[in-house]
């Protein structure tokens, strides 16, 4: 009896299992990834509060897919929550109207957007929680990194131009420039052209040509360090200039205190994207060789090796210097001046591509890089009324957002995470010991448990060991605990609607409807048809920009 | 007690066996006697083909099966996800002798996935098993076939060691037609080229 009973639980148990078995796999295909999906559609209705977690990649391949009416109407969905991530929800938004040529719609979401990205008080408890150990970034509000607030400012000033706002729009700018300006490497400080010359172009409307010519110097700097000539000898003197930082820093704990003030001297140069003067490195060296002579204790072997290392970089930081003025030469600005020029009453932009993609990387997800996808669009030839051609020569290029996300530099919130991930990994470990050094206890405890029942003692011993290896079982849970709470997993948040690339070509067209053809090719010049855009334009008295996005 | 404890034994073979049999086929679509492709509305497809580049540095007859990969899902506006691994079954079906290649597929809710490893086999079943780093990003857009590119596993000798590499080439013109012609349900069906980035 008691052996049937129990042969028809294991069987039934068996079964059981076998159909679980069975209906698992089949949700397998797409429970993997979106297990919360099938829950949120049972649990809730179409009309309750939306989930971005689940919509908004709906909202991002819509866009990519052509549908705007779908993309924006999630993503203004979520807008309406107001929520911490209230920044990027517009930022999406913005993108979605400018692409479907809403500039209204566009200006208002970006405006949206602007307030919140440069207002530092908001959402700040937020923030002091994303920083302590057991929080994790993204729990703070979204207001971008500096490329992405600089975009913002750029689409804010754009789209005032073209309400003949010229004073807000100069106000939107100057934020731009501002955003630009808070990056880590000084040779990247302030390398968005386009800024500059849309600065230069509104002081050249509102009759300010004193401004105007300050903003067009700038304008041509930042072209010529963000020119893709340029860009890979930039890249070698940055890490020259920020090595060179280093060492003098090194230098600096290794000397004594009375010529401290040179290696600070020296930190400023790499940040401001300087040589430090060979003047203050030669006064270094004769100071240090008086005070020799005055019977100063003599340079260890460490120090002469990191002098000899700091004459290298900065000879070798020098080269690159003459390299890029070398390179500077043969780097035409004469579009510049056609930007800039207010006889060109279009500003034609045609956007291609996506924009950078961030995402986490590290055991933890604690370092966040970027990557972008390649995309075919690489020329846009604009046929006007049938008649003149504008090509490649008559853009103005080299504004690509990977670019300049990708050359921000380091963040405080980096080393914040790092830290994070090092508790984390750290007390993990620790737990780990403490719980074998338990279970090793135990056992013992065990065996003396047995020999105490032998020997008919009383077995303190092993009640001893026995509470020692609780007691480091709770510390290790403890460890345990603390390791599961640490969040070092980098923020992702990014406005991913953003464009890779954006070409500007200005124009003179009188005013009234204008038909306007796009014709899109790729890097080999091979036509890509399906790309192709055909619409008119009414160009008014005043400035007039125009948006085209290129979707693939 | 005997029996019981043996047909207790059995009964686990055959759970196991099962959890093989269906469970490990879950992101796998490429079968040859499997005429149609069923994907929900939110799912669509990825193609792969993979093929073992400098032979000629190891033995000639090594060709690399991918047994399974491991995929990350990047999300933004989710929290941090975990690396899964996927099983890919039925390994001899899709390695093509004459062309030296191997095919593969992957049915996968929609978004953007982290490629972070492949794990494959050199020449036969029982030979060794390597994890091949690639950390490349592909996008899954519903209902549609997408080409991914071919997977070239590479490998080179460092400090005595010998290091996997992966490099992704687009071969779209040439496996757009091994993989309509060769399994019926993706005969008629259009196959878009997105690769992996």
């Amino acid at each position: 009896m008691g052996k049937s009973v129990l042969k028809k639980l294991v069987s039934s148990f068996l079964i059981a299992a076998f159909l679980s078995s069975q209906i698992t796999p089949v949700l397998a295909q797409t429970s993997n990834f979106s297990g919360s999906q099938s829950k949120s559609v049972k649990s809730k209705p179409a009309e309750s509060k939306p989930i971005p977690s689940i919509q908004a990649i709906d909202g991002e391949v819509a866009f990519y897919l052509g549908d705007f009416a779908k993309a924006g109407s999630l993503f203004a969905a979520f807008a309406k929550t107001k929520d911490k991530d209230f920044a990027l929800w517009n930022n999406q938004r913005g993108s979605i109207y400018l692409a479907a040529g809403d500039y209204k719609q566009a200006l208002s979401a970006f405006l949206d957007a602007y307030y919140l990205m440069n207002d530092t008080s908001a959402f700040s408890r937020l923030e002091s929680h994303a920083v302590s150990l057991i929080g994790e970034e993204r729990e703070k509000a979204y207001k971008g990194d500096p490329y992405e607030r600089v975009y913002n400012s750029l689409y804010v000033a754009l789209l005032l131009e073209q309400e003949h706002d010229y004073d807000n729009a100069l106000a939107a700018v100057k934020t731009g420039i501002l955003c630009d300006s808070d990056v880590e490497g000084g040779l990247y400080k302030s390398d968005v052209t386009l800024l500059y010359l849309l600065a230069a172009r509104l002081e050249a409307l509102r009759n300010n040509p004193s401004m105007n010519d300050g903003y067009f110097q700038k304008a041509q700097e930042a072209y010529l360090v963000s020119c893709p000539k340029n860009r890979g000898v930039v890249s070698d003197e940055q890490g020259k200039l920020n090595l060179l930082s280093q060492k003098h820093k090194e230098l600096e704990k290794l000397s004594p205190k009375k010529i401290s003030r040179e290696p600070e001297k020296a930190e400023v140069n790499a940040k401001e994207g300087m040589i430090a003067s060979k003047a203050s490195v030669n006064n270094f060296a004769t100071r240090t060789k008086a005070e020799g002579e005055e019977g100063a204790p003599k340079k260890s072997k460490k120090v002469l090796e990191l002098e000899a290392e700091i004459q290298k970089l900065e000879t070798a930081i020098a080269t690159l210097t003459g390299v890029r003025t070398e390179n500077n030469k043969q780097i035409s600005t004469e579009i510049l001046k056609q930007v800039v020029d207010t006889n060109n009453n279009v500003l034609f932009i045609v956007e291609l591509g996506r924009g950078p993609i961030k995402y986490p990387i590290g055991q933890y997800g604690q370092i966040a890089i970027f990557t972008s996808k390649p995309f075919t669009a690489k020329n846009v030839v604009i046929a006007l009324d049938n008649k003149d051609t504008f090509d490649q020569s008559k853009a103005m290029l080299y504004n690509d957002s990977l670019y300049q996300a990708s050359t921000r530099g380091g963040r405080a919130m980096d080393g914040i995470l790092k830290g994070k991930a090092e508790f984390k990994q750290t007390t993990a470990e620790i737990s780990y010991q403490l719980s074998q050094m338990s279970q090793q206890m135990s056992n013992q405890a065990n065996q003396l448990q047995q020999q105490a029942a032998y020997a008919g003692t009383s077995g303190s011993a092993a009640a001893g060991a026995s509470y020692a290896a609780a007691g480091i079982a709770l510390i290790s849970l403890a460890f345990a605990i603390g390791s599961a709470m640490a969040n070092p997993a980098a923020d992702v948040r990014h406005w991913s609607l953003l464009p890779a690339e954006v070409h500007v070509i200005p124009m003179k067209l009188s005013i009234g409807q204008h038909r306007i053809q796009i014709q899109v090719s790729d890097a080999s010049s091979n036509l890509i048809p399906e790309l192709n855009k055909e619409f008119d334009v009414n160009i008014q008295e005043g400035d007039n920009i125009i948006i085209k996005r290129i979707i693939e | 007690m005997k029996l019981i404890i043996k047909q207790i034994q059995f009964m686990i073979l055959i759970v196991i066996l099962s959890l093989f049999t269906f469970g490990c086929a879950s992101p796998y679509l490429l079968r040859k006697q499997k005429p149609t492709l069923k994907l929900q509305p939110n799912e669509g497809v990825v193609l792969f083909s993979c093929k073992f580049l400098n032979k000629d540095n190891l033995d000639k007859k090594n060709i690399f099966t991918v047994t399974g990969l491991t995929l990350q899902e990047v999300n933004q506006y989710k929290a941090y996800g975990e690396k899964k691994f996927f099983l890919i079954p039925s390994l001899g079906e899709n390695y093509i002798k004459q062309d030296d290649l191997f095919l593969f597929s992957l049915k996968l809710p929609r978004g953007t996935y982290k490629m972070t490893s492949l794990n494959g086999l050199l020449r036969s079943f029982f030979s060794t098993q390597y994890f091949v780093a690639a950390n490349k990003l592909f996008d899954v857009i519903p209902g549609r076939i997408s080409y991914a590119g071919r997977v070239g596993i590479g490998f080179f000798v460092s400090g005595g060691l010998q290091i996997y590499e992966t490099q992704i080439d687009d071969k779209f013109e040439e496996d757009q037609g091994r993989f309509n012609n060769g399994y019926p349900a993706l005969q008629n069906r259009t196959i878009v080229k997105d690769l992996i980035y």
